[in-house]
């Protein structure tokens, strides 16, 4: 999958970060002054955050082989935070997760105190990125958040799961009432006889060994 | 995935309810249901975390947005589902598929 946090050392000559062109990653945003967090690290700043339509990117302004990005694949979720006892400053606080769906990883990485333990190495600096799983991001502009969450939910919704949970997209939606009213690829005159018809012949309706649909 | 448009459709019923999303890192969120797109990203506004133990630091808050492709469950609010509705949803969006 994407992989979770990683480093980023290179820059394009502009000094923001190299995109994927060929994967249509674009700039969506660029938000200065911004600090971030990850896991149970302080704050490093000051720093750049670019919004792609692809990933997270923050670029420190100080160290121009300090960096790091996020795929929006990764993101599970992003949030503003404004509780002063989780964080003293106004922020985007993020979850990321690198790990497979199916893979248990995730959880036997984790103590109760959260993975970010084992990532710090014993100067308290991080030596595994992909294995953080929080992350915040903290403008000098705290009136920026909402503008910067609206374009963290935007980019995500560019970036659904590449095996889809449906089939292709762009086919869709039933309201409600259409799902009651219509029948579906159905002969409307003969709803009820039609759907015993169904349940005795379709394979989906077998017992046991049918398989899953898939998730 | 059928149950995908049955679900979008309704959540879309759901607005405004508070519901509990447990996402499949066994995080649990409860919010009020603010808007759900075509593939169930969700957003929640005045959220929670349900376990503070194992992520104190979330606490609350104000707005958030899940992917949908991590959320394990969507818990309803027990007045908030029409059982008899879903089931004839379910079946007629069945025999589509």
């Amino acid at each position: 999958m994407a992989g979770g946090l990683v480093s980023v050392t290179e820059r394009s000559e502009h000094g923001g970060p190299c995109l994927d062109t060929a994967n249509e990653e674009s700039v969506a945003h660029i938000q200065p002054s911004v600090g971030i967090v990850l896991g149970e690290s302080s704050v490093q700043q000051p720093g750049t955050l670019y919004v792609t339509t692809r990933r997270l990117v923050w670029l420190s302004d100080d160290d121009l082989e300090c960096g790091y990005a996020v795929n929006f694949l990764s993101l599970t979720m992003h949030a503003i935070s404004r509780d002063q006892d989780a964080y003293p400053q106004p922020c985007i606080y993020t979850q990321i997760d690198g790990c497979d769906d199916e893979d248990e990883e995730y959880e036997e990485n984790g103590t109760d105190d959260g993975a970010d333990d084992e990532v710090l190495d014993n100067r308290g600096i991080i030596d595994d990125f992909s294995r953080v799983t929080e992350m915040r991001l903290i403008p000098t502009d705290a009136s920026s958040l909402d503008h910067l969450f609206q374009v963290l939910c935007d980019c995500a919704a560019l970036n659904p799961d590449p095996e889809g949970e449906q089939e292709g997209e762009g086919e869709w939606f039933f309201d409600q009432h259409e799902v009651m009213s219509n029948v579906i690829g159905g002969d409307h005159a003969n709803n009820h006889i039609d759907l015993a018809e169904l349940l005795m012949q379709d394979p989906r309706f077998e017992d046991a060994d049918e398989e899953e649909s898939e998730e | 995935m059928f149950r995908f448009r049955l679900f979008f459709s309704y959540f879309k019923e759901l607005v405004g309810k508070v519901v509990t999303v447990e996402l499949k890192n066994d995080l649990a969120i409860t919010g009020i249901l603010h808007s759900v797109d075509q593939y169930l990203n969700i957003k929640l506004e005045d959220t929670r975390v349900v376990d503070e133990a194992k992520y104190p630091h979330m606490l609350s808050v104000k707005n958030c947005f899940i992917r949908g492709s991590v959320v394990r469950y969507v818990q309803l609010p027990p007045d908030g589902v029409d059982v008899d509705i879903l089931h004839d949803a379910t079946r007629r969006e069945a025999r589509g598929a």
